[in-house]
Order: C-alpha cells, then sequence, then structure tokens
C-alpha cells in the first residue's frame, strides 16, 4: 500500500523570539516492511542552519535553527512510503522463555534488544513496577504464548482505559495516567511498554501515522488527526512485531512508522528552544496520510 | 625523611592553641569567600566550611602508591568510557547489562556512536578511606564535574597562615606544594583542543550553584574567562562567546556544570546553551569532561565496572570499593572546640594531560561525624591534606599556554556586571554620606533639627528622599519634622543596605576582575549589608562603611586591570556620580511649605554644608574659600570645577575619555552634549539629568541587551 503523509506542525508565539532551535524527527525511516520513496521537510521561515543526523537507534534527526527575529514556525513534513502487507505473526514461545531469551542474548543482539528491556525517563519502572505489574497479571498468565499475550495486554488497555485527548501533557507521568485510567496514544504506548519490561521483555517505542481517510465503508482509527504513536515487542525468530494499544489491534498496513526510541523523549516529533520573552505559544498539528492510487504497478 | 608523624608531633594539639588556630582559619576562609556573600543575605544557609586546623598528613610513600592507583584509575575508565559509547564490548558480552545502562540517568545516548571525543576525562577525582589495617577503600569517583581544586587552593592558603611554621619558609622542602596544579589542569585543557592556541573558557551556571565560589577562583587562577549559559551561542556547530566585540569563537569548555544542565535541546536536558552537546559530538568543540562521563558516577552501575575494566585492558581496578562492614581508621580532628579522633574521606584529584596522568600532591579531607555517609558528610568541616615530599608536588614549568588577553575581550555578561557594580557602589557611597553628615549634624547641633519650623528637618528629609530614589512626597501634617527626619533616615540606611547588596552580587559575577584584596572590603561591606538592613545606622558604623566604600574605590581605580570591563564599570560609576551631583543641586532649592519661602539664612548654609560634604566636596571648599559656604562658590565646586573628581564635570569628562577608549561613536556623541545643559547657576539640571538617564539607557541598549533564557518548547501526540 503506498501512502502520501502530510505533518503540518505550527508554532505562534505570543511575541517574536529572537532564535530559535529545533530537533525534529519526522523523516520516515525505512522498515522491514516499509520502503519510504522520498521524504522531505519545509520550513518556514526559511531556517538559517540546517542539518540531518542519525540518532542512537537509526532514525532520521532533523536539527535547525532560525537565528532572528520571528513570531511563527511552520513545519511541514511530506512523505511517500510504500507498506507492506506484514505477514501475520505466529503465537510464538511461551513469554517466560522470551523473557530468558533476551537476558542471555550476546554480541549485537544485546544492543539491538536488551536497551530496551529496561527502565526509561518515561517508562519509570522503580515507581509504577507494581502497578504496571498488576495491570499485565491478566494477560500474561503462566506459560501463554508472547504474541497472544501481548495482544491480550492491549485488548486489556483498550477496554479498560479511555482515549481523551483533552487529559494529558507531554509530561504526564504514567502514575497520573494509572490513576485516572485515561490518556492519549502516547500514553497507552507508555503504559504497554512498562507492563511488558517490567515482567523483563524487550518493548520500544514506535512514533508514527495512521490512515486518516480510510476507504469507503470503513472506520477512522483514532488518532488519526495527529502523530501517533504504539509499541513493538521483541520475538524471538520474528524480531520487532509491533501492536498498536489505542485501536486494540496488531498494526496492520494503516500504520506508517518515523521513528523508534525507549519512549516519546528519545523521537519526539519536534522538540525546540526559543529564545525570547516568556509569551503564550499556540502548537497546531494537522497530519494527513491518504492512499495513493496512482501509482498502482 | 620527615614522617607524618613527626610533623604532626610538632604541631601544639592542645585545645587553647587549636582554638587560636581556629579562629586564624575562619577568618582568611571567610576572607576568601567575601565576594560570594549573596547567598547568605537570601537566607539559603549556605555559610562557608569551615577548615579543621590539624591537618591530614600523608607519608611520601604512602601518597605514592595512592597516586599510582589514582593513574591506573584514570587509564582504566579512560578505557571503559571509549568502550561504553563505542564497541560497547563489555555490553555485548553481558558484563554490563545493556538494559541498565540504556536505564542509567547518566548514560547519553547522543555520545554512542559519535566520533570518540580526544579525551574523556580531562579532570577526575576520587573518594579514598583509610580502614582500620591501614589499606585504603574507594568511596566514589567523580568523572562528570570534579569538583575540589579550588577549594583545596583556598584551604592550603589558609593553612599557611594557621600553620606558619610547618609551611613557612624553613618546612616549605618538607609538605609538597599544590600551587603547580592549576598549571597542569590548564595544560591539559589546552591539549584536547586541535586549535595552535586555544579559547578556553569555564563554564558555570552561576552564583546558584553552590561550587560558584570554586569557578571563580579557578577562572581566575587558570587566566580563563568565566561564562554562564547566556554568554554562549551555538551557530553552524560551533560555540561562540558573546563579548563586546561580537561572537569570539570557543575551542574547549572546561565545564562545571552537570551534563543535563548544559543543554536545553539534548534528551535529558532542561538548562544550558542549545545545540552545545551536536556541537561537541560533531566535534566543534570540546567539552571536559566529554559529555556522558556521569555514568561512571551512577551508584547503580558501580557494581558492574571492576569486571569491565578487567575484562576491557586485562588489568584489575586498583583500589576495591568500600564495603558496608568496613572499619574506618581515623586521625586528630579538632572539632567546635573539642579535640578528638574521627575517620576523614580524602578527595585525590588528577588530570589526565598530554603527558600522562598528574595526580595532585594534597587533596580535600573532610570530616565524618558518627553514622555518616562517606559520600555525603553532614558537617562541614574540611582538612587541608598534606602530602611529605617536596619532589612530589607537579613541576610548575610547563609549555606556556598562549590564550587570548583577558584585557581584550570581555564577556558581554562581565561587563554589564561591571557596569551595575559602578554605579551601585557610587549610589552606596552618596546614601552612605548623606546619612553620616546628616545623622552627624543632628548630634553636633541638635537645636538646628527643630529651628525655625523644622526646616533644616524638612529640607534633609527631602535630600535623603532624593538620593534613595523616592517619590517626592508631601509633609504628614501628622509627624514633626524631626520624626520625618528619623524616619527618613531609617528608609535611606535601608536604601543603602540594598545598594550594598547590588553590589555583592555583581561583584560576586566578576570577582576574577577584581583585585584580591577587594575580598576582605567585600567582606565588611556584607556585614553592613547585614546590619543596615534593619534601617539603623550609628554615625561611627556609617564611617566605618563609608571607608570600606573608599578602599574598593581605591582598589578600583588602582588595583584593577583597567580594560574594557573597567571601562563599563567606569561609565557606570561616573553616570551615578553625575547623577548624585544633579540631585544634590536639585535638592539645594527651596522646598515650598506652608512654613513660607526658605531664604538665605542659617538653614540655607547648613544645607549647602550637608551637600558638600555628601559629595565629598566640603573639604576641597574649605581649603579654597575659608568661609561660610557661600551658594555660588559652591554651585562652582559641584558643577564645574573640573579639578575636583566628584564634579559633574570631572564626571562629563571622564565618560568622554571612556566612550572615546572603547571606540564607541554613538557615545561619543551622547556624552558631548552633556557638558553644555547646565550652567553655573545650576540651571537646566533636569535637562542633564534627562541626557545622562538616556545615556544610561543607550549604554545598555547598545552594549547589554542580554537575551532572555531559553524556553522549551514541545510538541504534543493524541
Amino acid at each position: 500500500m503506498r501512502y502520501r503523509v502530510v505533518h503540518h506542525t505550527s508554532y505562534a508565539y505570543g511575541a517574536p523570539m529572537a532564535d530559535g532551535y529545533t530537533v525534529a524527527h519526522l523523516l520516515p525511516r525505512p522498515t522491514a516492511h516499509q520502503r519510504v520513496e522520498h521524504a522531505d521537510v519545509t520550513i518556514d521561515p526559511e531556517p538559517d542552519e540546517r542539518a540531518e543526523r542519525t540518532d542512537a537507534f537509526g532514525n532520521r534527526v532533523l536539527q535547525f535553527g532560525v537565528h532572528r527575529a520571528h513570531d511563527r514556525l511552520d513545519i511541514v513534513a511530506e512523505s511517500e512510503v510504500v507498506v507492506d502487507l506484514p505477514v501475520p505473526p505466529a503465537p510464538g514461545e511461551p513469554w517466560e522463555d522470551v523473557v530468558a531469551r533476551v537476558r542471555a542474548l550476546r554480541g549485537p543482539d544485546a544492543l539491538a534488544v536488551r536497551p530496551f528491556a529496561g527502565a526509561s525517563p518515561f517508562v519509570d519502572l522503580a515507581a509504577h513496577g507494581a502497578a504496571l505489574r498488576a495491570l499485565a497479571e491478566a494477560a500474561f498468565p503462566r506459560g501463554r504464548p508472547i504474541v497472544d499475550a501481548a495482544r491480550a495486554l492491549c485488548a486489556h488497555i483498550f477496554a479498560t482505559f479511555e482515549y481523551d485527548p483533552t487529559f494529558t501533557e507531554i509530561s504526564t507521568p504514567l502514575s497520573v495516567v494509572l490513576e485516572a485510567r485515561r490518556g492519549v496514544c502516547q500514553d497507552f504506548a507508555h503504559l504497554a511498554i512498562g507492563c511488558l519490561r517490567t515482567l523483563g521483555l524487550a518493548a520500544r517505542y514506535v512514533s508514527g501515522y495512521i490512515e486518516t481517510e480510510p476507504p469507503a465503508g470503513e472506520e477512522a482509527l483514532v488518532g488519526a488527526a495527529a502523530s501517533h504513536a504504539w509499541c513493538s515487542v521483541w520475538v524471538p525468530g520474528q524480531g520487532w512485531i509491533d501492536f498498536d494499544p489505542t485501536n486494540d489491534h496488531l498494526p496492520a498496513h494503516q500504520h506508517v512508522t518515523v521513528a523508534w526510541g525507549r519512549d516519546y523523549g528519545d523521537v519526539a516529533p519536534v522538540r525546540g528552544v526559543v529564545i525570547g520573552p516568556a509569551v503564550e505559544q499556540r502548537l497546531t498539528v494537522a497530519v494527513q496520510v491518504t492512499r495513493v492510487h496512482a501509482d498502482v504497478r | 625523611m620527615v614522617r607524618a608523624a613527626d610533623l604532626l608531633a610538632r604541631f601544639s594539639l592542645d585545645e587553647p592553641a587549636l582554638a587560636r588556630r581556629q579562629v586564624e582559619a575562619d577568618r582568611v576562609i571567610g576572607a576568601s569567600l567575601a565576594g560570594h556573600l549573596v547567598h547568605e543575605a537570601e537566607g539559603n544557609g549556605d555559610r562557608p566550611w569551615q577548615l579543621d586546623p590539624i591537618p591530614y598528613v600523608l607519608d611520601g610513600a604512602a601518597f605514592d602508591v595512592l597516586a599510582a592507583a589514582v593513574r591506573a584509575r584514570v587509564q582504566a575508565l579512560e578505557a571503559l568510557l571509549a568502550d561504553l559509547y563505542g564497541p560497547r564490548l563489555a555490553v555485548q558480552e553481558g558484563i554490563v547489562p545493556a538494559e541498565e545502562l540504556a536505564a542509567s540517568p547518566h548514560y547519553r545516548l547522543a555520545t554512542v556512536g559519535a566520533p570518540a571525543p580526544p579525551r574523556w576525562l580531562v579532570t577526575y577525582a576520587v573518594d579514598v578511606v583509610q580502614v582500620a589495617d591501614g589499606s585504603w577503600r574507594v568511596v566514589q569517583d567523580l568523572t562528570d564535574t570534579p569538583t575540589g581544586v579550588g577549594y583545596a587552593l583556598i584551604d592550603r592558603a589558609a593553612m599557611a597562615r594557621v600553620a606558619a611554621e610547618l609551611l613557612g619558609p624553613q618546612a616549605s622542602s618538607e609538605v609538597a606544594s599544590i600551587d603547580g596544579f592549576p598549571v597542569e589542569l590548564r595544560h591539559a585543557l589546552g591539549a584536547v583542543s586541535p586549535v595552535a592556541s586555544p579559547r578556553i573558557v569555564v563554564f558555570s551556571g552561576g552564583m546558584s550553584q553552590p561550587a560558584y565560589v570554586e569557578h571563580s577562583l579557578l577562572a581566575a587562577q587558570l587566566g580563563f574567562h568565566l561564562v554562564l549559559p547566556p554568554d554562549l551561542v551555538v551557530r553552524r556547530g560551533r560555540l561562540w562567546l558573546r563579548t563586546l566585540g561580537g561572537f569570539d569563537r570557543v575551542d574547549v569548555v572546561y565545564r562545571r556544570l552537570a551534563d543535563a544542565e548544559v543543554d536545553p535541546l539534548s534528551v535529558a536536558g532542561t538548562t544550558g546553551v542549545p545545540g552545545l552537546v551536536a556541537a561537541a559530538a560533531d566535534g566543534g568543540v570540546v567539552l571536559a569532561n566529554a559529555y556522558g562521563t556521569a555514568v561512571l558516577e551512577d551508584p547503580a552501575l558501580a557494581r558492574h565496572w571492576p569486571a569491565a575494566v578487567e575484562a576491557l585492558t586485562g588489568e584489575r581496578l586498583p583500589l576495591a570499593p568500600l564495603a558496608p562492614g568496613d572499619a574506618l581508621a581515623t586521625v586528630p580532628a579538632f572539632r567546635e572546640g573539642r579535640l578528638g579522633q574521627a575517620p576523614v574521606v580524602i578527595r585525590l584529584h588528577a588530570v589526565n594531560g598530554p603527558d600522562g596522568v598528574t595526580v595532585m600532591a594534597g587533596g580535600n579531607g573532610r570530616v565524618l561525624n558518627d553514622g555518616d555517609d562517606p559520600r555525603r558528610p553532614t558537617a562541614r568541616l574540611a582538612k587541608d591534606v598534606w602530602v611529605l615530599g617536596s619532589d612530589r608536588a607537579a613541576p610548575v614549568v610547563v609549555a606556556p599556554l598562549p590564550q587570548v588577553d583577558l584585557a581584550a575581550s570581555v564577556p558581554t555578561r562581565a561587563a554589564d556586571a561591571m557596569y551595575w557594580l559602578g554605579r551601585a557602589a557610587e549610589r552606596a557611597e552618596a546614601l552612605a554620606k548623606a546619612a553620616r553628615v546628616i545623622t552627624s549634624r543632628r548630634l553636633t547641633d541638635p537645636s538646628l533639627a527643630g529651628h525655625d519650623g523644622g526646616r533644616w528637618a524638612r529640607r534633609m528629609t527631602h535630600v535623603l528622599r532624593i538620593l534613595r530614589g523616592a517619590a517626592a512626597g508631601a509633609d504628614d501634617p501628622s509627624t514633626t519634622a524631626v520624626a520625618a527626619l528619623d524616619a527618613e533616615l531609617a528608609a535611606a540606611t535601608g536604601a543603602l543596605s540594598a545598594r550594598l547588596h547590588a553590589l555583592l552580587a555583581e561583584a560576586a559575577l566578576v570577582g576574577e576582575y577584581l583585585p584580591v584584596a577587594a575580598g576582605r572590603v567585600l567582606r565588611n561591606l556584607a556585614a553592613a549589608r547585614d546590619h543596615f538592613v534593619h534601617g539603623r545606622a550609628a554615625a561611627d558604623e556609617l564611617d566605618a562603611c563609608i571607608v570600606d566604600l573608599a578602599a574598593f574605590a581605591g582598589l578600583w581605580a588602582e588595583s584593577t586591570v583597567q580594560g574594557p570591563a573597567w571601562r563599563f564599570g567606569d561609565i557606570g560609576r561616573r553616570i551615578e556620580r553625575a547623577l548624585v551631583v544633579l540631585e544634590l543641586v536639585d535638592a539645594r532649592a527651596p522646598v515650598a511649605t506652608a512654613a513660607g519661602d526658605d531664604h538665605p539664612d542659617v538653614v540655607a548654609a547648613a544645607t549647602l554644608e550637608i551637600l558638600l560634604a555628601a559629595n565629598e566636596s566640603l573639604v576641597a571648599y574649605r581649603r579654597r574659600h575659608r568661609s561660610d559656604v557661600e551658594p555660588g562658590a559652591a554651585l562652582h565646586l559641584l558643577l564645574d570645577a573640573v579639578e575636583n573628581p566628584h564634579s559633574y564635570l570631572a564626571c562629563v569628562h571622564r565618560l568622554a575619555e571612556h566612550v572615546a577608549a572603547i571606540d564607541w561613536q554613538e557615545g561619543r556623541e551622547a556624552v558631548a552634549v552633556l557638558a553644555g545643559l547646565v550652567d553655573e547657576h545650576g540651571a537646566g539640571v533636569a535637562d542633564a539629568r534627562r541626557a545622562l538617564l538616556a545615556l544610561a539607557d543607550l549604554v545598555h541598549d547598545t552594549w547589554f541587551a542580554t537575551p532572555v533564557n531559553p524556553t522549551v518548547v514541545r510538541g504534543r501526540l493524541q
């Protein structure tokens, strides 16, 4: 399936800012199931400097600076990607065996997988371990195959937490989400990741998009109007398998991956610093993901 | 060869003698901190530490063993860091669990896979403690921003006074000097840059950091600029210092800020210089220590390091870690006036330079109380650490490091602080002198205050109100003129305290530009500030304050390097002094009151006398005129007597010199109009005042339009 993605991020500042620096994870990376045909980011006002680098996870990172007075910043990321229909995953081994395998990984695999099996800034296992274990318990009975268990966990989060885009801030700690039992996609992704890691499994945070305008007769998915996030769990022999707790399913072809990391903090779509008076700033985000039909081969 | 026990035996260990040494130690430490007394006034309880007058003495042989261990640790930890941020073999082999490393709040992903820095650890410190069997244990490694070198220098300078008979000329061959260590540090910092004549800065978080005292001292000792985050800016992958002359390239950052505080753009960052981490990763600037070295300090990971080092280097990491059950050795300690025994943690310092690792032959001793965590002693009781054997001192002569002349380029913020320092000092002087002469006149001439319905008292109240910048207020009919004057004297004394505080705060920011002797004077001014804050000051207390301000002015004029920073400070002084003169001239005008017009009489004469005295011009007047104060002559002296350094015109001439020296055309024009605005009768004072304030605004807008702190912007997902 071929998708065209337009992701428009716009900041309006209440007064001119003297200087601004931005780091963006907006350029989709290629994956085993995704080919990036083209990707570009347009910035207005034109930055005084701009550079692209690759981060420790292999994501494409754009860093730019506007070093003159500006009272707004528009960032438009446009890309065209081709997403394969992934093969439905096999149920896999009992999850306890996967835990043991993660710990036993050595060599390059240890570097690729094990960093995702511990705590990270947004997934504080020391503080929330008990609550996360309790949340995971029902989905992880002894001996259950890993893929089935992870799917059950996402279904459980989907069923018992309410999607509420008005509720959370970027900095909402897991404790608040656990207490109020509501949140947005990144909170649900963090919850699922926390549950998986507290059991000793390796889980990573995936940032991307889902199709905004589904074909006639199909319902639009939750989180479609903005950037989206879900989680991915490492399964021996199959690699990383994506799960979307916000939509209670395995990401099929409707998901476009941009970047992954330990949690939101590693792959925030746009992050930055402006230097100027402490005034109000307004952020608007618009995302459009549409199927491209013209190019059927 | 002298042994530690022999040396200590020469030290009289009886309590009265130790108490005398303690007093001297407190005094010397206090004076060395005098430029940094801002915290105390703000009540955050950051009092100076105390120095135990009994040194911790290490035999040369014992130090040699420790120093060898420290050198080996630096090499081993350097190799460990190179692996943890490079190939990660120790992680691949499972010696350092990957999930624990990734979970460390001090492991920096931005450094993973980036080109290795020239050196990971340029500076290193380790806390060690001796256990009962005489062997040594490691309490903790300090790899992020090891602190203590500056404190060691301060402590040693204090001990040179306290124990002159042991550190004096005759004994100098016995105790190793630590004076050469900053030279080693400078050499090592210069060597990490590929640039032939690197520009190096001491990067501090400013006065809110407890170790700011040390940052300021080290900057002065090393001859580097002390910079705060707003002084620096990243452009096109390089780091620049904002100076009066524009952006100056920075090659090496001696980082005194924890790595989470250096760059708000980094994932972990909250404050700092946006883009600094990426610039360092790309090699555009060198951070010393490198970004990410704090990971070695993470207590959750420390147990993995010995095995990782052994796997990577084939060598054991020397010195075992302190185990919970270890019994600590004790040494004599003087605590709260009592001689006793206590365990002492010793911080040893090393620099990792081009010629290898140099270990300072000394260190910071910290006395432990019962039940203390050796990492964080509760008492702030320090011990100077002496190493016996002068041959163990670092050689002082190393290749000179070309450095940019401090006087030639000045961080904008430093010039700004000097400017406000000058203004605060001048205003404090005017307030102190006015309060002093009015207070003493009240005492020596009690009838004057109530004379003619309190006319003099009202005039003096008016003068003080103008000098402290209060709005002209109507007389309060419910109080007598004398009571109003007393209330105004209290208010002026409070205003004096506030100006002294501003002076101290600015002085703390530019300590490295001020002469060393300024410390003692500032200490006295801090005491005056604390005393005057309640609004009461006796004449002799004001006298003492005036003397200290005069001493400070003398140091300012004669002992301060007269580079661009000083010129901006002196511009501030002359602007403020000229404003004071104009205010005094203005205050001589009669105040319209219900009692009727003021006319030339005893009150007018007394008023003029006070104005002259407040401007320090009364002696000049008497010498010249030998008569009662006559208005025309007095005005001449205040306004256009160029030979009187406190006259308006003298101030204008100095301002003209300064703006010419810094080659500032707009400033020249703004100063040029000042001279013609006031005539010898005092007409035009209001115009001159406006023009001076316009000049002050111009100085600020042209040179010090300081950047506002960064605001973090983050997106949001749904």
